[in-house]
């Protein structure tokens, strides 16, 4: 009661602003059982709230794990750049065929120097010159009669009379 | 609620098993005062309800930044006036610096005011938002300069002060008003 009376003492001191008003009247309304109904529609808000949330935090995870299976990863792109950089770097840059023209004498033989060591010309001469070539001087005079033989066979006579 | 109470409810509140009947309480224990601090802010009921439950809804999801030592009733009081003056800075406003709301509050149901009650909202509503809050926690709810000051951040030399420009402005508005 005391305090009651203090308060309104204490608003009278303060705020005589305008008349016929008082701090103590409230002239705003409610609908009718509003703070009743407060609580359970602040409830259904938050579970409605909590619950979007939820739903939109498994969206998410699907998303993302969608996204991680489609989409390039930096540690994929790394890999195939150093895959990429690999086979490059291992190719044998062999010295073209047109590219020999332009070689020195000297410059071919250092290269055969240092690419043809005494293993590559042991599998060369271990190559059987006879399956090089038939008409190598180890051939049998009777066998080379024969092979020139078939050969002339299957030369076609009018396709060479149409090229003279 | 008495201290021993208020920090019951505390640690209900940071249970998660008793959260949920915890948060209940609260709201029941302070929504009305929430409420009419929010109303006499933003002015119509509906923008009101709006905000009192968006205060609700924050202060559950803010529980776990409640700092020990503070009060649930000045924690609230901060999150509802924050979220007024966000309410606020998207209302519109009149030719004359009123809120909108204020100068249809004749047709508003949910306003039986007099004509001096009236007028008296229509000068409220002139005043800058800081000034506004200062004003109607102090001549409505009737609250310490010290509860202001935790609530507002505000020092309670510079609350005195607003409150004294409020008064001025809203006497210096009734008399042009009545002339």
């Amino acid at each position: 009661m005391k305090e009651g009376r203090n308060k309104k003492q204490s608003h009278q001191r303060k705020a005589p602003i305008v008349p016929r008003t008082s701090p103590d009247r409230n002239p705003f309304k409610t609908p009718a059982n509003y703070f009743a109904e407060l609580p359970d529609e602040i409830q259904y808000r938050l579970k409605a709230e909590v619950s979007s949330a939820t739903t939109f935090k498994f969206e998410e995870v699907i998303k993302r794990w969608v996204v991680s299976l489609i989409a390039p990863k930096p540690a994929f792109a790394l890999l195939t750049i150093l895959i990429l950089a690999g086979v490059y770097l291992s190719r044998d840059h062999r010295i073209s065929e047109q590219n020999l023209y332009t070689l020195s004498p000297e410059e071919i033989s250092e290269y055969l120097e240092e690419n043809i060591d005494e293993l590559d010309l042991r599998d060369f001469y271990l190559i059987d010159p006879e399956s090089l070539d038939p008409l190598s001087s180890s051939m049998d005079p009777e066998d080379l009669d024969v092979y020139l033989d078939e050969l002339i066979e299957d030369i076609d006579l009018e396709m060479i009379e149409e090229v003279f | 609620v008495s201290a021993e109470e208020e920090q019951e409810l505390i640690s209900k509140l940071k249970d998660p098993k008793k959260v949920n009947d915890a948060f209940e309480t609260l709201v029941k224990l302070y929504q009305e005062r929430i409420y009419w601090h929010i109303r006499r802010i933003v002015v119509t009921h509906e923008d009101a309800n709006d905000v009192v439950q968006n205060t609700f809804i924050k202060a559950y999801k803010g529980i776990h930044r409640f700092r020990a030592g503070a009060r649930l009733y000045t924690w609230l009081y901060r999150i509802a006036t924050n979220e007024s003056i966000t309410f606020l800075k998207s209302a519109k406003r009149t030719a004359s610096g009123e809120l909108l709301a204020t100068a249809n509050l004749q047709a508003d149901v949910f306003f039986d005011g007099s004509e001096a009650e009236l007028l008296l909202q229509k000068a409220i509503a002139t005043l800058p938002d800081k000034q506004r809050l200062v004003f109607n926690m102090k001549y409505y709810d009737d609250m310490t300069y010290k509860d202001m000051s935790e609530i507002l951040a505000t020092s309670v030399g510079a609350l005195k002060a607003s409150y004294h420009h409020a008064v001025k402005k809203i006497e210096g508005y009734v008399k042009r008003v009545q002339v």
